[in-house]
């Protein structure tokens, strides 16, 4: 009788597990599908809510620009050399650009920018929008007539998914540049830079290009709702804030390596 | 009087909807056009969260309440984000946008609701803070603000592009005579432009006050409201 109890018990706690992040996904889907849909309409852009997303996008993405630009910079004295060295020892430079394109542009962009990205700014997002629950700004707001999601959320989920894909061209252009000229000091010889930039164009496909919009642009939006959710979950105990900064995190890094592994299954298998 | 503006039908409230524990009970009131609602607190007691039913903030557990006809709880979301940008409002707590500047949180709602210029919102709002005294509009952060210009703030973002309504939770406290006075002119000026007022307090200097006419003076105890005394002219 105990052990049927018992085991009953596990399977309740898988199925409730399973329910909860089930819900819980479908809120964020939810979110982000109000986010896209509200975008295109101009009566919820009104002169605040366009301030809000400058705001965001200064904060997440152009602010951020000098330390994506250094990671690039080093990711390109790293990888790029490597890639240059070694294919020149087996003798197949010309597939110097392939695997560029294959490492850089297909996941290491997207994968480190959205790193930084959650790291710098879903925090704080979560954070802020915790706070500002806290310390009843949210009711304020909605007391004034300024719709909590259109004032707060859809700014900052549009704002992250427009950051990280503008921050991934930086970080794909600097990595490049970086790795050329890593390579030419340290006698790698990549030959002539038309060639490089040739190489690495020419292996640039139309699934490469949907691949590279669809790993920054989805992984933005979902990080941005994510955090904005779990900042807005917050009742009202300031204990609650860094629980939930955490738990945006988690799931911010969760969701953004599930739908990097989806796209790359979707579009290269 | 004109029109209601507001009005509150047996309103009920309850102060956690998961206990059910009712914090207002059974309230009727009307608020017309050009006219006020005094609501005499005792000094220590908190505010009844008049304010945000009346804001439709909250669902009452039983009544109903209505804005210029129209019941809260029927409204649609956008509908209710228009409603909510004609009423001024005095808040007890939970005050500021801690991210924004005082002059940008007094002018937010009105840069948020219209398309009037930055320069027409900036002159009515320093018209308005020069009215009480305050030389020039802070650009500082709330918390960084003292209590006086805080107060001050407040009264002018309620009274920024002339409210329908004015829901003012003890706007007074620690106020001086000459602050007071001049809110009480506002608020009267605003009355005969057709606003309607609900102010809770519990300032003498305002319960006693003969200017704020036509006025109704209700006294707020044991989660009901009593002793209506209405005086005309």
């Amino acid at each position: 009788m105990d052990v049927c109890w018992l085991a009953m018990k596990f399977v309740g706690g898988i199925g409730k597990l399973a329910a909860d992040r089930w819900r819980s996904t479908a809120y964020v889907a939810a979110l982000v599908y109000a986010a896209v849909s509200m975008s295109v309409k101009p009566r919820y852009w009104p002169r605040t809510v366009r301030d809000v997303l400058a705001r965001q996008i200064l904060f997440t993405g152009v602010e951020a620009t000098r330390f994506i630009a250094l990671i690039a910079l080093l990711a390109g004295i790293s990888i790029v050399v490597q890639a240059q060295v070694w294919l020149q020892r087996v003798g197949q430079t010309e597939l110097l650009g392939p695997v560029l394109v294959a490492v850089v542009i297909r996941e290491l962009g997207p994968l480190l920018t959205n790193f930084v990205v959650i790291g710098r700014s879903g925090s704080a997002i979560a954070t802020e929008l915790a706070n500002m629950k806290v310390h009843g700004e949210v009711r304020l707001l909605d007391a004034q007539g300024l719709d909590p999601f259109s004032y707060l959320v859809l700014p900052r989920v549009l704002g992250m998914m427009i950051s990280i894909f503008c921050l991934t061209v930086v970080f794909i252009v600097v990595c490049f540049i970086s790795g050329y000229l890593s390579g030419f000091m340290m006698g790698a010889n990549p030959g002539p830079p038309m060639f490089f930039i040739n190489s690495v164009m020419g292996s640039v496909e139309p699934k490469d290009v949907f691949a590279f919009i669809a790993k920054t642009v989805v992984p933005g939006l979902l990080t941005g709702a994510i955090c904005c959710a779990e900042g807005m979950s917050v009742k009202g105990a300031v204990t609650e804030v860094p629980q939930a900064t955490t738990r945006s995190l988690v799931r911010s890094v969760g969701a953004l390596f599930v739908v990097s592994a989806v796209i790359s299954l979707i579009i290269y298998i | 009087m004109g029109d209601d503006i507001l009005v509150f039908s047996n309103v009920s409230l309850a102060r956690d909807e998961s206990t059910g524990d009712l914090v207002m009970e059974e309230v009727d009131f009307t608020v017309r056009e050009g006219g006020c609602l005094m609501v005499e607190l005792d000094e220590e007691a908190p505010c009844p969260p008049l304010a945000d039913a009346a804001q439709g903030l909250v669902d009452p557990v039983q009544g109903r309440v209505f804005f210029r006809g129209e019941d809260w709880m029927d409204m649609s979301p956008d509908r209710v984000v228009d409603v909510r940008s004609v009423i001024g409002r005095v808040y007890a707590t939970g005050t500021w946008v801690n991210n924004l500047d005082l002059d940008e949180n007094i002018t937010l709602s009105q840069r948020h609701h219209t398309s009037r210029s930055m320069d027409e919102i900036l002159y009515e709002a320093r018209e308005l803070a020069e009215r009480f005294g305050l030389k020039e509009l802070p650009a500082v952060r709330p918390e960084w603000a003292d209590n006086s210009e805080e107060r001050i703030c407040q009264w002018v973002r309620a009274m920024m592009g002339k409210p329908q309504l004015l829901l003012l939770e003890r706007p007074t406290r620690e106020a001086s005579d000459w602050e007071c006075d001049k809110l009480v002119q506002a608020v009267v000026e605003a009355m005969h432009n057709g606003a309607g007022v609900l102010w809770l307090s519990s300032d003498v200097r305002i319960l006693k006050n003969q200017s704020i006419l036509p006025v109704t003076r209700v006294k707020f105890g044991g989660n009901r409201l009593t002793e209506s005394i209405e005086v005309q002219s």
